[in-house]
């Protein structure tokens, strides 16, 4: 849009922020040639904005506790330190953080660097309600009706809302909580309900039951010229959350002259208080007859920003607001709305017939929809996002990123653009179908649901629209995990170089349970050790459990092992805990679980990798299930009694001999031994191995010379799946996470069909 | 024995089966005398395979003196005598064994097991040479290196007991190997010093991809490049942002270049074997004398711990449904008594303390409402318990 090069030769740009956001602003001033310092805490040390920036300064680097040293981008202090030390001459703090923070934007100010937001007494005072309501009124902007002052008592709350009109709404100074707000629809219930509000400082406002949120974008150059850049709408928000924002709103395009009269109210306000750089102003809209109200103006870039910018192709408002930063650092009475007349209004005055475009963004939260939107901090296992021209990603993760508790679990956001509304939502039902996010629970089956909600569809959603949205996960919640269960898959890997090859240890059970469910055999599962789980299945589900003998019930009702079950949609099963002798229960879900992604090959959990964030299941966790409703008809299948496998005390296991079973490490008669004793199976066994209790080996040698100090230790060797190896005294079979190489001799290898 | 011409007979070996694309082959695993084939006996039999394989052998020249195997030669940053893995060994002294030959330094007791005058010149002789990579392997493409230089092939005994945490990328020796730690993990080798490790999780980086997230092969040399501490965490920072990149040259192992090496030394090793049995001889002597003492006292205390519990084991009754602990740690504090009803899920029953880490142990949904009965044997604050054992049983 303008030449890069000179302008900024001498600057250097400072993002006061993390994430998507960081990243964004660094895109613009690397476009510009700008060189840029990013700063970051401890658990960001590896995050994308660090790599992108030339710079990278560590905030509080000897705050050891991660928890204090992530509130590190909050210490004006400490990153005005930074700025000084670095020569930076510009100071971007993106949104949330220090962005609206007076101090800080006074401090930079103060210390001669160039703040690209808006001065700080126009922060200030847009902070303060009061302040920024008297500022609307001196324009003629309008504010929600209500009464001017606190109310004195009932008869003077009657009188207002006469005045107001019916619905009204009791607000307490004291705010918050469900207390705060009561909606009265007539006199009598006005004065039934006001003596609930005590000696509390109490007011009342005009309530609408179906409200709209409408924002306009505003940019100001200080000296008192302002121009708008079209409105947003965010009407789908959850408790004052945004979710899914839009540019234009499809409620103004449907009334222009409304749409008009709201840009003009925000660039009233805007120049009325000679804003300078980038705002919004945020309006109520009566969705019945279209009134708007004046709520708050935000005095920095908002998260939904990519919307307006999508819409008017070319337009970076960070550019602007760098822009427009250093313009006016040169020339005190500099403007950059003057200097380019690619800023002028008439751009942005788009009459809704002819707009080009419409743009959506959703963001993507790592929370739980179905836990009260719960973060979900936790690794993502994979992160896939497709490209389209029409698509615009601001994101900061990819596989293996953390998602941390001390931030807002903002993964990313999707901005689609369509010629039209409805073909933005095509692709962003689309985009929402094909994202792949795998980790922790989010949001995007939510944002999916909602994005193929006739109400949001029709462009009619208010800002109540999600509290009565039905969301259903396709998922299971785990109540309760017990001591080890998790996903496995077969045949896992077979890869070598030690990787081990995982997968179920009771594999025929497993495949059992797979074949009961109609699923390929291999479909990953769970496997259970010994302590049962409760799992509960939001929607029907197909199941079956095999394995060690275990009880079962579904809501309280006992149900077979071995056979194919449905759970109803909201149904508890419980697994209790292993009661014969086996150890292992295995679970298959119709469907398996399309969320848990491959790594190298599969889904098994190994090592701290794979399954579902590397570990075994704990209360909490939720697990996203596939197709995993039965189509066909819910005919019972079961396994013949004859063919189920049983799982005796005793064990005889067939064996190949070798290598190291040879007199030069064991003497004969300990040979003979060793495959006479009866072995028993020691407590200490899991899945690296079954570890053999009985006689001391009979050894042939006084040391394992260059391997070790022990007979048992040589050099090297290959283990084999099955493979019995005798560490120290004791022989262990080594199974699905055992080594493939070591130090040990091997006396024999397990036939794998006894495995 | 460590024998160069046995493992590059079976690199040349490895080769030729590769080049056969044996149909069922999952994978050969290589190590220094050996290497096992892994196969898929629906796809190939036994039988047919080792005809195969029998082919391929014959198929190799009678000697290997003359082959050459390309390589590449990458440099790795190492911290010697690092401020980590002497944690991890203060941390093994103070809770898994506190006597022992290689305590309370793995570099001075591979000095002297080696018949070396001080830990410098041990360090100096590891670093100095460079290392060819004989196996990858045992878990998550662990490399297991040995020096070219014979000179500089020390030996050590491995930890007995092993330890319980090791950081990445830490360098060891047992026996006459050394391996790069590839993620933290218990283990048992010697210590000398930190590097950056060969392997990448999520396959970040020049070197890695998420299908190989490991770095190393057979046959690969790896030459080292002394780093401060401070150096090492801004290397590792840039590792796990995948902005690290190793110097990575090609290369070729000639074994008779090697020979020819070998014997210009000859003198000089059988010197240094000579000291080095030495050495090895008087601590393999005083670490018998040290392990059967600790050995002792081990016996001791358990036997003690046993009495002690079975005096004060009275908490009520033991059986039937109970809440678990979810990992092996510490009982920090019991937040419940005997007879207690439980009001939530989140109804917290007992703190346990591991890795410096409160842990919550929550009755869970199950047990709302019902009453505690009693505790598990272990379930005492300042005493320990295993992952799975009962912490507090319900009515």
């Amino acid at each position: 849009m303008t030449d890069p090069a000179p302008p900024y030769a001498s600057h250097k740009l400072l993002v006061a922020n993390r994430g998507e956001i960081a990243i964004r602003v660094l895109r613009t001033a690397r476009r510009l040639r700008i060189p840029t310092v990013a700063v970051y805490t401890r658990v960001d040390a590896t995050a994308p904005h660090v790599v992108l920036a030339d710079e990278a300064v560590a905030l509080r680097p000897d705050d050891d506790d991660p928890a204090s040293n992530a509130r590190g981008y909050l210490d004006a202090d400490a990153i005005l330190v930074i700025c000084k030390e670095r020569s930076v001459t510009l100071v971007h703090p993106g949104y949330g953080f220090l962005s609206e923070n007076e101090r800080f934007a006074q401090m930079v100010v103060d210390a001669g660097i160039i703040w690209l937001g808006p001065r700080p007494d126009t922060i200030e005072a847009m902070g303060l309600k009061h302040r920024a309501k008297e500022l609307a009124t001196e324009v003629d902007v309008p504010l929600v009706p209500g009464s001017k002052s606190l109310l004195r008592d009932v008869e003077d709350a009657v009188g207002s809302a006469d005045t107001i009109g019916y619905p009204v709404m009791l607000k307490s100074t004291a705010g918050g909580g469900g207390m705060g707000l009561v909606v009265c629809y007539n006199a009598d219930e006005l004065r039934a309900k006001f003596t609930l509000f005590h000696n509390d400082g109490v007011f009342i406002e005009k309530y609408f039951a179906a409200a709209r949120h409408v924002e306009v974008q505003v940019f100001g150059d200080g000296q008192g010229r302002a121009i708008h850049m079209g409105e947003r709408e965010c009407s789908v928000q959850r408790r004052h959350q945004k979710v899914i924002e839009e540019a234009p709103s499809p409620f103004m395009v449907r009334r222009p002259a409304i749409q008009q009269r709201m840009w003009d109210a925000a660039v009233r306000l805007a120049e009325h208080v000679k804003y300078e750089s980038a705002g919004t102003i945020e309006f109520l809209v009566d969705d019945a007859t279209g009134d708007f109200f004046f709520l708050e103006m935000n005095t920095r870039l908002q998260v939904e920003h990519p919307v307006t910018e999508q819409v008017n192709p070319g337009l970076d408002i960070v550019e602007l607001m760098i822009l427009q930063g250093v313009t006016r650092h040169d020339k005190p009475t500099g403007s950059v709305l003057l200097a380019h007349p690619a800023y002028e209004q008439s751009v942005y005055n788009v009459l809704p017939d002819k707009r080009k475009s419409h743009a959506i963004e959703v963001r993507v939260y790592c929370e739980n929809p179905a836990a009260q939107f719960k973060p979900s901090p936790g690794v993502l296992q994979q992160v896939e996002i497709p490209e389209y021209e029409w698509l615009r990603v601001e994101s900061w993760v990819e596989s293996g990123t953390t998602i941390t508790p001390y931030f807002d679990p903002l993964a990313c956001k999707l901005i689609v653009t369509g010629s039209d509304r409805s073909q933005a939502i095509t692709r962003l039902a689309q985009v929402l179908g094909e994202v792949k996010i795998y980790g922790p629970p989010n949001n995007l089956q939510y944002l999916r649901a909602i994005c193929e909600s006739e109400i949001f569809k029709a462009g009619s959603a208010t800002t109540t629209f999600l509290d009565t949205f039905m969301f259903t996960p396709k998922a299971f919640t785990v109540l309760t995990g017990g001591l080890e269960t998790t996903v496995q898959d077969y045949p896992g890997r077979r890869i070598g170089l030690g990787i081990p090859r995982s997968g179920p240890m009771d594999s025929l059970a497993f495949r059992f349970a797979n074949i009961l469910v109609g699923n390929d055999p291999g479909m990953e599962g769970l496997e259970l050790t010994l302590t049962g789980c409760r799992l509960m299945f939001h929607v029907p589900t197909v199941i079956a459990v095999t394995g060690a003998t275990v009880k079962l019930n579904v809501n309280g009702t006992s149900v077979p092992m071995w056979a194919r079950l449905v759970i109803p949609a909201g149904g508890k099963l419980v697994i209790g805990n292993a009661t014969g002798n086996g150890m292992r229960a295995y679970l298959a879900v119709k469907g398996g679980f399309p969320e848990i992604p491959k790594y190298l090959g599969s889904k098994s959990t190994s090592l701290g990798l794979g399954g579902y964030q590397g570990r075994a299941l704990a209360a909490g966790d939720q697990i996203a299930l596939g197709d995993c409703t039965s189509s066909d008809s819910p005919s019972t299948l079961t396994i013949p009694t004859a063919v189920v496998p049983s799982y005796p005390t005793d064990w005889a296991i067939d064996v190949l001999a070798g290598p190291h079973c040879d007199p030069t490490f064991v003497t004969p008669s300990g040979i003979s031994a060793f495959f006479a004793t009866k072995w028993t199976v020691s407590a200490a066994s899991n899945r690296m191995g079954v570890r053999l209790e009985g006689p001391r080996i009979e050894w042939a040698r006084e040391t394992g010379g260059e391997g070790g100090s022990h007979p048992s230790n040589i050099l090297d060797n290959g283990y084999a799946f099955g493979t019995v190896n005798v560490n120290g005294d004791t022989p262990v079979i080594l199974t699905n996470e055992g080594p493939d190489m070591g130090g040990y001799l091997c006396a024999c290898t397990v036939a794998s069909a006894d495995m | 024995m460590l024998d160069f011409a046995i493992r590059a007979r079976i690199h040349a070996f490895e080769t030729e089966v590769r080049n056969r694309a044996i149909p069922g082959v999952w994978f050969l695993a290589p190590c220094i005398r050996s290497t096992m084939v892994h196969f898929d006996p629906l796809v190939i039999s036994q039988a047919s395979l080792l005809a195969t394989l029998v082919e391929a052998e014959v198929a190799l020249p009678a000697s290997v003196e003359s082959l050459e195997f390309p390589g590449r030669k990458i440099t790795f940053p190492v911290v010697l005598d690092d401020k980590w893995n002497r944690e991890a060994l203060e941390k093994y002294m103070r809770s898994i064994r506190d006597r022992a030959v290689y305590l309370p330094s793995n570099i001075e007791y591979l000095a002297r097991n080696n018949g070396l005058k001080s830990a410098q010149d041990a360090l100096k002789k590891l670093v100095e040479t460079d290392w060819l990579i004989l196996g990858v392997g045992f878990y998550l493409a662990c490399p297991f290196l040995v020096p070219i230089d014979p000179r500089s092939r020390l030996v050590g005994q491995k930890m007995n007991p092993s330890r319980t945490f090791t950081p990445r990328g830490a360098i060891g020796i047992a026996g006459p190997v050394a391996a790069i730690y590839p993620i933290e993990s218990p283990g048992g080798y010697q210590l000398y010093g930190r590097t950056l490790p060969p392997w990448q999780t999520w396959g970040k980086g020049r070197d890695f991809s998420p299908e190989s997230p490991w770095l190393l092969r057979p046959f690969d040399q790896v030459a080292w490049e002394i780093v401060s501490e401070e150096e090492y965490a801004q290397l590792e920072t840039r590792f796990d942002a995948g902005q690290y990149a190793f110097k990575i040259e090609d290369t070729m192992f000639s074994m008779a270049d090697y020979a020819t090496f070998i014997d210009s030394i000859a003198d000089e090793v059988k010197e240094f074997k000579i000291r080095q049995a030495q050495g090895a001889v008087s601590e393999e002597t005083r670490e018998r004398e040290l392990f059967a003492q600790w050995d002792r006292t081990r016996r001791a205390e358990l036997e003690a711990r046993q009495q002690d519990a079975t005096l004060t084991d009275t908490t009520g009754d033991e059986s039937g449904e109970h809440v678990a602990s979810s990992l092996s740690a510490h009982v920090w504090k019991i937040k419940c008594a005997v007879g207690d009803v439980i009001q939530s899920a989140e109804h917290v029953l007992v703190v346990l303390e591991a890795m410096k880490t409160e842990v919550n142990i929550e009755a869970g949904e199950e047990f709302v409402g019902r009453r505690v009965k009693g505790f598990g044997r272990g379930a005492k604050e300042g005493s320990s318990v295993s992952a799975g054992e009962p912490l507090v049983y319900f009515e």
